[in-house]
């Protein structure tokens, strides 16, 4: 399993052929072009290509996907409440013992739109951080001039937030093996929570200690990791971004016609 | 002759603990072991040296420096701090990265940080280890990239809280070699122990701690007569005689 919370490519360092600053700036751009797409036939579009990038690419795909399939439940989510809540047209009705739901055509367009194009980002930003170190990363945002206490922060979350849940299963395993099983369910239940104030006050103290360990290697006061910068090769990216928007202006209509 | 540290009168407190005019020479090139129960105030003092924590009265000078904001980071260049606990000092995703996170501080260049890595696994015996992740190490192991980590930035200064907690025989013997290879150097060296052999063996001057408060300092020769040495590095004889006075009570 991998400790970290993101997918970074650790230790290998990434011979990319953009630089960290580039792929990260195109993909919060595609990102952002993808949350305005309100037909669903450009959202999937989109995904597509990026799918086809990650696969010219090489993406590690298991990774990827394994990240992603744990925020699938948010996914989820959205997709079974929005038609529920939202439009007039009434697709069918749910009857419960306590009265009818309606399901809303709308809803179910919207709630489908929804959850593709968060997808779609999330894969954007999954894949992209796949291809690079956690230090090309924290690089690239100081590049684009992120203050060092919030880089702070983020490592040590990086860091520590998988650890945490590594402690909090161990301090589970420690339970189980004296008896936590034979508790009723209001002993489990309080078990549980003390393990969760625990996890989150020792994991308050270990982040401080960290941070010590940090400023005493030189965080914040010498140069940290030094700025990726950007390389003549991310002109690249911009292209293959401008040719994106353009042939999802000129091209999807056409198909849409075609499709029709 | 200068003082690498001098610390001088210094008042701290904790809610409830206090530090209680604490002082403390090292000369340079000298080896001191810090002597004192669990909880007796070493990691505080340490603290305190480093300027994680700041005295509430009373003065630290490290290299004829004193300890305030504005030189935070003259000074932590000059120590190197061993934790007590290797894992709360690495925090990089592979031990490279994490032995490389001082001299990339330092703002070396790229091939000087190379060769500062490289160097500083050889003495810690890891080479071969730069891709694993830190989280994959084992307690020693660990324990040696957190040392490699802190000598990669080349300190005139070593301080090791309890560096041998956990090691087995090999281990020790390991580390031993490496921080004599930093005496070598001329690296001054403060370090905290419980164990017998290694006060007697193993310190030019031996300074002990009780309650906050430093009750002895002297040179490790003559310290092993004194009373209050004995007293806090503990009689394991009497021990010895608890455990079987104990099994004869059993039979
Ligand atoms: N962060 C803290 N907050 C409050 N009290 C502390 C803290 N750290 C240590 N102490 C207290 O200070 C005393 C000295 O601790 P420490 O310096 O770690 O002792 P030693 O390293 O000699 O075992 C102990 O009584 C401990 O409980
Ligand atoms: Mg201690």
């Amino acid at each position: 399993m991998s400790k970290f919370l993101l997918p970074f490519s650790e230790g290998r360092t990434s011979r990319s052929l953009f630089s960290s600053t580039g792929m990260l700036v195109s993909s919060f751009f595609l990102a952002a072009f993808v949350s305005i797409q309100n037909s669903l036939i450009y959202v999937l579009f989109i995904l597509g290509i990026v799918v086809m990038g990650g696969i010219v690419a090489r993406t590690r795909w298991g990774t990827v996907l394994s990240l992603i399939s744990k925020i699938e439940v948010i996914i989820l989510a959205w997709l079974l409440i929005i038609p529920l809540i939202y439009g007039t047209t009434v697709l069918f009705q749910i009857s419960l013992p306590w009265g009818t739901l309606p399901v809303f055509q709308e809803g179910v367009e919207r709630g489908l739109l929804l959850a593709l194009r968060m997808i779609t980002i999330i894969l954007i930003f999954i894949t992209t951080l796949s291809h690079m170190t956690l230090s090309e990363f924290i690089g690239a945002l100081k590049t684009l001039q992120v203050p060092t206490a919030m880089l702070g922060s983020l490592l040590i979350m990086l860091r520590f937030i998988p650890l945490f849940m590594e402690e909090r299963s161990q301090m589970h395993n420690a339970q189980i093996l004296r008896g936590y099983d034979l508790g009723n369910r209001w002993q489990k239940i309080r078990s549980l929570g003390n393990l969760v104030g625990t996890t989150i006050d020792r994991a308050f103290d270990r982040s401080i200690v960290v941070y010590e360990a940090m400023a005493l290697r030189g965080f914040g006061k010498g140069s940290m990791i030094s700025e990726t910068g950007v390389k003549r090769s991310d002109a690249i990216l911009l292209v293959l971004l401008a040719v994106l928007v353009l042939s999802m202006l000129f091209l999807i209509p056409h198909l849409e016609l075609i499709i029709i | 002759m200068t003082c690498a540290i001098d610390v001088s009168h210094v008042f701290f407190s904790y809610d409830d603990f206090r530090m209680e005019d604490v002082s403390l020479q090292l000369h340079i090139g000298e080896q001191k072991v810090l002597v004192g129960l669990n909880g007796s105030g070493k990691t505080t003092l340490f603290k305190l040296i480093l300027g994680l924590l700041e005295p509430t009265s009373g003065s630290i000078h490290v290299f004829e420096r004193e300890v305030t904001h504005e030189n935070l980071w003259e000074i932590r260049q000059d120590i190197g701090f061993l934790f007590q606990n290797p894992n709360d000092q690495l925090f990089a995703p592979t031990v490279w990265e994490d032995v490389s996170f001082g001299p990339r501080n330092l703002g070396l260049s790229k091939s000087e940080i190379d060769e500062r890595v490289r160097w500083a696994l050889e003495i810690v015996d890891m080479i071969g280890y730069e891709e694993r992740p830190v989280n994959q190490l084992s307690h020693g192991q660990a324990k040696r990239i957190a040392l490699a980590g802190i000598i990669a930035m080349r300190p005139s200064i070593l301080i090791l809280d309890e560096p041998f907690t956990g090691f087995d025989f090999k281990m020790v013997s390991n580390m031993i070699e490496i921080i004599n290879k930093m005496r070598q150097d001329g690296v001054t060296i403060l370090y905290t122990t419980h164990n017998r052999f290694f006060i007697e063996n193993w310190s030019d001057s031996v300074a002990v701690i009780e309650n906050g408060r430093i009750v002895y300092d002297g040179s490790t020769k003559e310290a092993m007569d004194q009373k209050i040495v004995k007293d806090n590095i503990g009689d394991w004889s009497g021990l010895k005689h608890l455990i079987r006075s104990f099994n004869e009570g059993i039979r």
